[in-house]
């Protein structure tokens, strides 16, 4: 028997962060909280979602187990709830029931093993440790998007740098280490498609707290902590091939 | 399981097809793994030859990631562009979780299962993205899968390096059978193996298939235990139409309704070509038979009477084999029907004058068929020997286009009579003209003398230009 009520905002961040990547995704109940990840259909991206158990109003959880579900359904649904509505979700062996106010949604489940196969959580060496406001990556990446498809994240002494070039304009978004909140130094430069930060950063808004991890040609880890902390949602995007 | 599944090959020497297909494929995964983009390969070939196999297999053995986008996925436009398109662009993160670097040669294969079957509607555009993202030099390698390459794009088709399949000759489908038996555990003799072999006909996919049915569960296989029916062979209209005119093998029309062609196809692919194979009183026989066959398509599609049907396929099939007295004995190279060509090429004027009829239709109120033989030959004959004025007015009544002039008349006089329409201004009226004519008239009410003697003039004026019903004209004369 799984029982559980959180806010609003909890399932709405949920459920955008996983609809960024895929339409199908297995959820974890788990005795720490729910969690769940998946890899994008082209192979590119993979998200990793948390939400510990301290993020729930109520958490009833008697035995951990695996759902599988349509997410794109919930996503829609969740569009309707006010963020700070209570959710209840209610779970029986074949359904999952979200009450919200006086509005019952029942969705069959998707059995977890047609789902496509989980993946583990890589180990990636990254050396520059990135945290800065969610907003104002945003703000970065939403200009780079005007005028190019991929954007160079860039990180030296002088702070952290994000850059894209268009065929007649070019844009810069530098941060140093005083703006940012926290800031290694390390040095690293990778390239990545803008498509996918785009997706990422919608569920971010100011306010949110972002760590980036980065490394040369390597894949980026962009960990957001949203509402009030409450949900974390990790992804990690693999790096645009270097074209010769 | 399935065992099409379960003994499907891991690795490249696995796979059971042809050793230059290997070693061509083996070579485009090299140059790609050293860095040398290629093209994409179009693997093609009938089914269960080992396409999707060797595709599968080779990027297994290259220690590549797969993406594959077959049939069952959705493949619009924005799909194929936000996988594929995405996909080539980007590194590789596996489905364990690994990060894939190309530059270490760890790259990603994007397989495009059954590309010819990308839907033109529900897939609207998908061919058209893939096109786009092959132009612009893939940075990963893809690979497209199709039974049928010709019914690609001539464009695609040329941004591909086309690897074609044969089907699977009965020893190698033997040794695959013998194989899955040993790691079975079930005990057998050649000759059961062989006999499902043949049965396949080159499919082995189908023969495991075959080979799973009459032995899972079982210890031991005998001839006895050989029950499945004859698989239906992928015929075709060539292999049909040669038993319609080489043999006398009535069981042809069964196999005419297995075909992948329309009854009214049919007759065309048979029509085209029965001139090639017969000759006198044959050729004679065979036209009467088909002309049957066509009367009796018609009586179908007109009474939407579906039963009939099995007589026009019986007229063309064992009608036309039966018509004949003696057999051709060279071999014939049988034609695609012309009918399709020239549909294509007469497209554009078949629309022209589609949209030229729905005119006639809706200022004459008839139906469109009844314009075209009641009203438009005569609408020609008219519009090509009356004075330029009347014709004008004609051309003007039925609302025709320059476009739909030169379609009637050609182009010489079509201007002529545009530049008559022109001189003396005229227009259609019809209610939204009227209508806008009246709005402008309220104001002047008031003053109903005035206004009373103005359209009179305006009637003058009107009858002079304006006055467009076809019984005026003939009123006129």
């Amino acid at each position: 028997m799984i029982d559980v009520i959180m806010n609003g905002e909890v399932l709405k961040t949920v459920a955008k962060a996983i609809t960024a990547l895929v339409s199908e995704a297995r959820i974890h109940f788990l005795n720490q909280g729910m969690h769940s990840r998946a890899v994008d259909p082209a192979n590119v991206a993979m998200v990793i979602v948390d939400v510990p158990r301290e993020s729930f109003e109520v958490y009833n959880v008697d035995e951990e187990k695996v759902i599988g579900v349509d997410v794109d359904r919930i996503y829609d649904i969740s569009k309707s709830i006010k963020g700070k509505d209570l959710v209840e979700l209610l779970l029986s062996e074949t359904e999952l029931k979200i009450k919200f106010g006086s509005v019952e949604y029942s969705v069959s489940l998707i059995d977890p093993s047609a789902i496509r196969k989980e993946p583990r959580i890589p180990e990636l060496e990254l050396p520059v440790k990135v945290v800065m406001d969610a907003g104002e990556f945003k703000k970065a990446v939403t200009a780079a998007d005007k005028i190019s498809d991929h954007v160079i994240f860039r990180s030296d002494k002088t702070g952290f740098i994000v850059e894209a070039k268009g065929d007649v304009d070019k844009i810069t978004f530098h941060m140093s280490e005083s703006e940012l909140i926290e800031f290694n130094g390390a040095e690293a430069k990778s390239m990545f498609s803008i498509e996918y930060l785009k997706e990422f950063c919608k569920i971010a808004g100011s306010g949110d707290l972002l760590t980036i991890r980065l490394g040369t040609n390597y894949p980026v880890r962009l960990l957001f902590e949203l509402s009030g902390g409450k949900v974390k949602v990790e992804y990690i995007l693999a790096p645009r091939v270097e074209a010769e | 399981m399935l065992w099409v599944e379960k003994y499907r090959p891991k690795t490249l020497k696995d796979v059971v097809t042809k050793k230059e297909i290997l070693e061509k494929a083996l070579l485009w995964a090299n140059k790609w793994k050293s860095g040398e983009r290629q093209k994409p390969l179009l693997l093609a070939g009938p089914p269960g030859v080992g396409k999707t196999s060797l595709a599968l297999a080779l990027a297994n053995t290259m220690g590549w990631e797969v993406v594959e986008l077959n049939a069952s996925d959705q493949r619009s436009f924005e799909v194929v562009q936000k996988i594929v398109g995405t996909g080539v662009l980007n590194e590789t993160i596996s489905d364990e979780g690994e990060f894939f670097s190309s530059s270490k040669g760890r790259l990603k294969l994007i397989v495009l299962d059954e590309v010819d079957n990308i839907d033109k509607k529900a897939d609207f555009g998908g061919e058209a993205a893939l096109i786009r993202i092959i132009k612009q030099n893939p940075r990963q390698p893809i690979i497209l899968i199709a039974n049928d390459p010709y019914i690609l794009s001539l464009e695609l088709r040329n941004l591909t390096e086309i690897v074609t399949f044969s089907r699977i000759a009965s020893s190698g489908i033997v040794k695959v059978l013998e194989k899955i038996c040993l790691q079975e555990g079930i005990k057998t003799n050649k000759k059961v193996l062989e006999k499902i072999a043949e049965n396949a006909g080159g499919d082995l996919r189908a023969a495991i298939n075959d080979l799973q049915a009459i032995a899972e569960g079982k210890k031991e296989i005998t001839e006895d235990d050989l029950v499945v029916g004859k698989r239906v062979q992928e015929t075709d209209v060539f292999k049909v139409m040669q038993k319609i005119f080489k043999t006398s093998y009535s069981g042809v029309y069964n196999e005419a309704m297995l075909l992948d062609e329309s009854p009214e196809d049919l007759l065309h692919w048979i029509s085209e070509n029965v001139a090639l194979e017969y000759s006198g009183k044959s050729l004679f026989n065979a036209h009467l038979s088909l002309s049957r066959a066509d009367i009796f398509l018609g009586r179908v599609k007109r009474r939407q009477y579906y039963r009939l049907l099995r007589y026009a396929t019986f007229l063309m099939t064992v009608g036309v084999q039966q018509a004949k007295f003696e057999v051709k004995k060279e071999f014939t190279k049988y034609q695609r029907p012309k009918v399709w060509q020239m549909l294509f090429q007469s497209k554009e004027s078949r629309e022209k004058l589609d949209r030229i009829l729905s005119k006639i239709s809706k200022y004459s109120h008839i139906s469109k068929s009844k314009a075209k033989f009641e009203i438009y030959p005569y609408l020609k004959i008219l519009l090509n020997s009356l004075d330029l004025e009347k014709a004008a007015t004609v051309a003007v009544f039925y609302d025709l286009s320059e476009e739909d002039l030169n379609f009637i008349v050609g182009e010489e006089k079509a201007s002529k009579i545009i530049s008559k329409v022109k001189e003396l201004g005229l227009h259609r009226i019809d209610e939204t003209f009227l209508s806008a004519y009246e709005k402008r008239k309220e104001p002047k009410i008031e003053r109903k003398e005035k206004v009373e003697k103005r359209s009179e003039v305006d009637r003058d004026k009107r009858k002079k230009t304006k006055d467009l019903t076809l019984d005026g004209f003939f009123r006129d004369k």
